[in-house]
């Protein structure tokens, strides 16, 4: 640590200016995994954090929820299954609505608001009764607070928001839950004379003993016409959401690469300049270990405080995002991209260690001033 | 008590047409606090055997032994780790570590020796002071002059207080005045230290400051100054 920490010290630009590149693009990982991560829990939060254990959808919609059509009579087939404790109707409908004298759209869920798939928790106010929603608490932004009325059209059904729930919005849009019972209402009045009323997806508790995967194939293979999914592969499945894992993935990574390109390029570079260093250090007794040591050390130093500036930078982002699309710093997150971004980037700096290595302490005694 | 032997040392470097010769059947013996000047012309082989006797180098041929360690016999690991504790170096280029202060320059030896760090600081203090280098202690080797940079090398070489010193062309870059003043510096440290040194030198003038001199050609060893 004695070399590397003066060595810091003496050249505080040029490694500060480094700290500050590297700060920036571990600021660019964080945003980009912060923006995606936001961004898919806009689109699949309320089935990611659905209170149920296994959703059901139509076997042909190709687990998109809106396309899904099921027969109520499921719920009661879906409740035989071995390894299913309750089971409930979702029904899932989007509109297009005013709030606050804004017209904006709408997702519209009904639950049983006691069994699975219920709003579960309440984060502030209660559980909606007849005339009431609780709304995803994200779109407070969009004007959906509590005491305002939302007014769907074209039928002029009115709803009052009396609480909010956590992370549980859909289709990026604002997303309203109330009694399944109600939403049938809903439903009836915005499609006056349709023959049926389907449900949307079947909400599933399974016994604790069970695995929501393995009861979802069991569904699946026991009532026609139906496929039951875990939450994770329900939300993963959910057409468009591997696009936009893939493409941010794609991004991500190589933002990933370049940092840990410039901080091993940029000690193999510092190595290259030092070397007459090194050799003079080897030459007196160093050992490779307690130079590669100081290098090692320098690197950790560095991404640690890119990573701090990352952060710093990340927590202005998330202050000054937009209300209606809120970023939010991830502790674990970020901790995940330093200790990534730390190891490749120690990883990368094996090349300078190599250099070290195969410096010739000989050359010492053959120098020039 | 003999502080060095080299024992039929042969150095060639490269091989076939190409062989070149540096060392050719070197033998030599140093006792505890001698200071011998090794004299020679340009490609002479001095910086060679030099670079042998202190580990830098490994003979083709013969052995080279260091108070009671047989040094040719070592691993090189152990033979950086022997550099560290038991040979001081003092380089022909000064060599100094450049983002490192005076001061810093003879303290590295703290985390590269085995001598605990308060021995060093002691002895780095005490270095600067002898060496009249205590007021510039805390500049960098740029700020600092040819004689002063190569004082800040005797100091690094002797801080870890080695069994043996090896200097090569002390004053190769210093003018005279001062060349005389650091090898007699040089001389005065050694000696108190009782320490056993060797100095590799082109110049005839600085051999009176010396015990023996031992004259080098073409890569072999021939007693006095000649």
């Amino acid at each position: 640590m004695f070399i590397a920490l003066r060595d810091l010290w003496r050249s505080k630009l040029r490694f500060s200016l480094l700290a500050g590149a590297v700060g920036l693009l571990i600021f660019l990982l964080l945003f980009l995994n912060t923006l995606s991560a936001t961004l898919l829990g806009f689109f699949i939060g309320a089935i990611e954090n659905n209170s149920a254990d296994v959703l059901v959808y139509e076997d042909t919609a190709r687990r998109n929820l809106q396309a899904s059509r099921i027969d109520p009579s499921v719920v009661g087939e879906v409740l035989t299954v071995p390894g299913v404790v309750a089971a409930a109707p979702i029904g899932e409908l989007t509109l297009t609505a005013t709030v606050d004298t804004e017209l904006t759209d709408l997702s519209l869920w009904g639950v049983d608001l006691t069994g699975p798939g219920r709003p579960d928790p309440i984060v502030q106010g209660r559980l909606p009764g007849p005339g009431e929603v609780v709304v995803d608490e994200s779109a407070t932004a969009e004007g959906f607070e509590i005491g305002e009325t939302i007014t769907l059209i074209p039928s002029g059904t009115e709803l009052e928001i009396v609480g909010y729930v956590q992370d549980r919005r859909y289709a990026v849009v604002a997303t309203a839950y109330l009694d399944f019972t109600r939403w049938v209402d809903v439903f009836e009045q915005e499609f006056p004379g349709s023959p049926i009323i389907p449900l949307s997806l079947v909400a599933v508790e399974i016994a604790s003993d069970e695995e929501a995967a393995v009861v979802g194939d069991r569904i699946t293979a026991m009532v026609a016409g139906v496929e039951g999914l875990d939450r994770v592969s329900a939300a993963s499945g959910t057409p468009g959401v591997d696009s936009i894992s893939q493409s941010f993935t794609l991004i991500v990574g190589i933002t990933f690469g370049i940092v840990v390109l410039v901080v091993g390029f940029f000690f193999l570079i510092l190595t290259v300049q030092k070397l007459r260093s090194f050799v003079t250090l080897r030459a007196v007794g160093a050992s490779t270990g307690y130079l590669a040591g100081s290098l090692i050390a320098q690197i950790i130093i560095l991404v640690l405080l890119g990573s701090v500036f990352g952060t710093l930078l990340l927590m202005g982002a998330t202050l000054g995002s937009n209300p209606a699309f809120p970023l939010s710093v991830d502790v674990r997150l970020v901790l995940t991209v330093t200790v990534a971004v730390l190891v490749f980037s120690v990883l990368s700096g094996l090349l300078s260690v190599r250099r070290i290595a195969r410096a010739d302490p000989a050359e010492a005694a053959q120098g020039t001033r | 008590m003999t502080a060095l032997t080299v024992n039929d040392v042969t150095k060639v470097y490269g091989s076939g047409h190409t062989a070149v010769r540096a060392l050719c059947h070197a033998d030599l013996e140093l006792s505890d606090n001698e200071f011998l000047a090794l004299l020679g012309p340009s490609g002479s082989g001095k910086t060679t055997l030099l670079s042998v006797i202190g580990g830098l180098l490994s003979p083709t041929e013969g052995s080279v032994t260091i108070g009671d360690t047989a040094l040719t016999e070592l691993s090189k690991k152990e033979q950086t780790r022997f550099r560290a504790n038991r040979v001081g170096f003092v380089f022909q280029g000064f060599n100094l570590v450049p983002f490192l202060t005076a001061r810093e320059n003879l303290t590295v030896m703290a985390s590269i020796s085995d001598a605990p760090r308060s021995e060093i600081e002691d002895r780095t203090d005490q270095l600067l002071e002898e060496l009249g280098l205590a007021d510039r202690h805390d500049n960098l080797p740029e700020e600092l002059s040819g004689g002063e940079r190569q004082r800040v090398a005797i100091g690094r070489a002797l801080v870890s207080d080695p069994d043996l010193i090896l200097v090569d062309e002390p004053t190769a870059s210093l003018d005279t005045e001062l060349g005389t003043q650091v090898v007699q510096l040089l001389a005065s440290e050694i000696k108190s230290r009782g320490k056993a040194g060797i100095m590799v030198t082109h110049d005839l003038r600085m051999v009176e400051y010396t015990d023996r001199t031992v004259r080098i050609l073409d890569g072999e060893l021939l007693d006095g100054p000649g």
